[in-house]
């Protein structure tokens, strides 16, 4: 039986790929989302070849191997690697800045879903009374009101926009004076 | 002229009187109307340069029709809103043209220039970018679009002259044309000079700077067409953010954000 940890492998289909200085930007076409792999995370991403290991990566780039380790589960999450790495060694303890990094928030990958086209943004008003969560801040069929949240009786419907320092209106929904 | 889509649409049988066909960057758009009065409120919504084309064939078609007992407004077969058909129009042109343009990637932003450089204020509708940019002119800066940054291949920024739209305490909006607000035909387009990614809080705080990557992914995520044209897309806005200063965070008073913006761009 191997006890090797498996090595990592890049995806490398249906993803267009932009260099922004040292970093990249990842857009994968199967999932609709845009990743931006900061300058460490683009260097373990490039070098995600199959053929080292987070150790190996770690030394041939440099980055701490909690960082590496770090780095391949956010690329994971992300589905940009084609062969996720899976470790046979025994848990080790970690400190809660590798335990912060394991969840993504030091390893330098931030992802996002496209932006709805403009023709599936809702684009149409709200009819009067209609309101609901989902059309906070949509305008109102007819005038020139939006659907806003009267949080004193818990309903929604359409109101005239007031401004964020209106002392006198509780609204969920203002706008910047 | 009444303008044709290749295919046939539903409402095509309806008594369509007249109407026109503009292409601005690239695709063919074809409004017909069942009234004059409503072809009068489509012209007034074109842009300044916007061309009238010859031939009725286009890309994506709108109706407007109104009597005594419906009103109703489609962008192809799909029905728009349910309100006054030119308000819906107006409301919708320019995302459905930023949406579909061939030669030029659209962003959500307030966009001025300043010093030879254009600064893009990438946001949301309801976020603030038309009193911020209001406040940018008032202190020097020149009009490019209250609402949508149209950038080219190279990364250079271009206006788009819609009139300003500022809201109004208790309800309703101003509109100021762009002449008014010292746009004038033909402006060079302008590199970015700064992104600067804002919302509006009862507190101000200090501003973090992005990278070119994470001023790229401000933009993107504003982008009109980032699902069907991703590849151009990137491209567009990582050449126009390379280099760049950019900024995020939380905006205090408008006039403030813009005496501070301008420090930065100048």
């Amino acid at each position: 039986m191997n006890n090797q940890p498996a090595s990592p492998v890049a995806r490398a289909t249906d993803l267009i790929i932009t260099e922004v200085g040292d970093d990249l930007i990842v857009y994968d076409e199967l999932s609709s989302q845009f990743h931006l792999l900061e300058r460490d995370a683009a260097t373990v991403w490039r070098a995600v070849d199959g053929s080292r290991t987070a150790d190996d990566l770690g030394v041939s780039t440099g980055i701490a191997t909690s960082e590496v380790e770090a780095i391949l589960d956010r690329l994971s999450t992300a589905e940009l690697l084609a062969k996720p790495p899976t470790r046979h060694e025994a848990p080790r303890l970690i400190s809660r800045r590798q335990a912060l990094a394991r969840v993504g928030l030091a390893a330098g990958v931030f992802s996002m879903v496209a932006p709805l086209p403009a023709a599936a943004q809702s684009p149409t008003c709200v009819p009067f009374n209609q309101c609901t969560q989902q059309t906070l801040g949509q305008t109102c069929c007819d005038t020139s009101l939006i659907c806003g949240h009267d949080m004193r009786d818990n309903v929604f419907h359409c109101f005239a926009p007031v401004f964020c320092d209106d002392p006198d209106f509780w609204q969920v929904q203002c706008w910047p004076s | 002229m009444i303008p044709r889509l290749q295919q046939r649409l539903s409402s095509d049988s309806w008594p369509w009187i007249d109407g026109l066909v503009v292409a601005p960057y690239g695709t063919r758009i074809g409004i017909r109307v069942n009234t004059h009065v409503l072809l009068e409120g489509v012209h007034r919504c074109l842009l300044p340069g916007w061309q009238l084309q010859q031939e009725p064939e286009v890309d994506f078609l709108w109706s407007l029709f109104q009597d005594e007992e419906r009103s109703e407004v489609f962008y192809g077969d799909e029905k728009i809103g349910y309100n006054n058909p030119l308000t819906e129009f107006a409301r919708n042109l320019h995302l459905y043209v930023g949406d579909t343009a061939q030669q030029r990637t659209f962003v959500h932003a307030g966009v001025v220039s300043f010093a030879g450089k254009a600064l893009l204020l990438p946001g949301s509708s309801h976020a603030g970018k038309s009193t911020l940019t209001k406040a940018l002119l008032d202190r020097g800066a020149n009009y490019f679009s209250d609402d949508l940054a149209v950038i080219d291949e190279d990364g250079r920024v271009h206006a788009y002259p819609k009139p300003m739209s500022l809201r109004k305490k208790g309800g309703g909006t101003d509109e100021i044309a762009a002449l008014q607000l010292g746009w004038r035909p033909h402006l060079e387009p302008l590199p970015v000079g700064l992104v600067a990614r804002l919302r509006y809080g009862s507190e101000a705080a200090p501003w973090q700077t992005m990278t070119p990557a994470e001023a790229t992914f401000a933009l993107i995520e504003n982008c009109l067409s980032a699902r069907r044209e991703p590849a151009r897309d990137l491209r567009c806005l990582a050449r126009a953010c390379t280099g760049v200063k950019a900024v995020q965070g939380t905006r205090g008073e408008a006039g403030q954000a813009a005496a501070e913006l301008l420090r930065l761009l100048a």
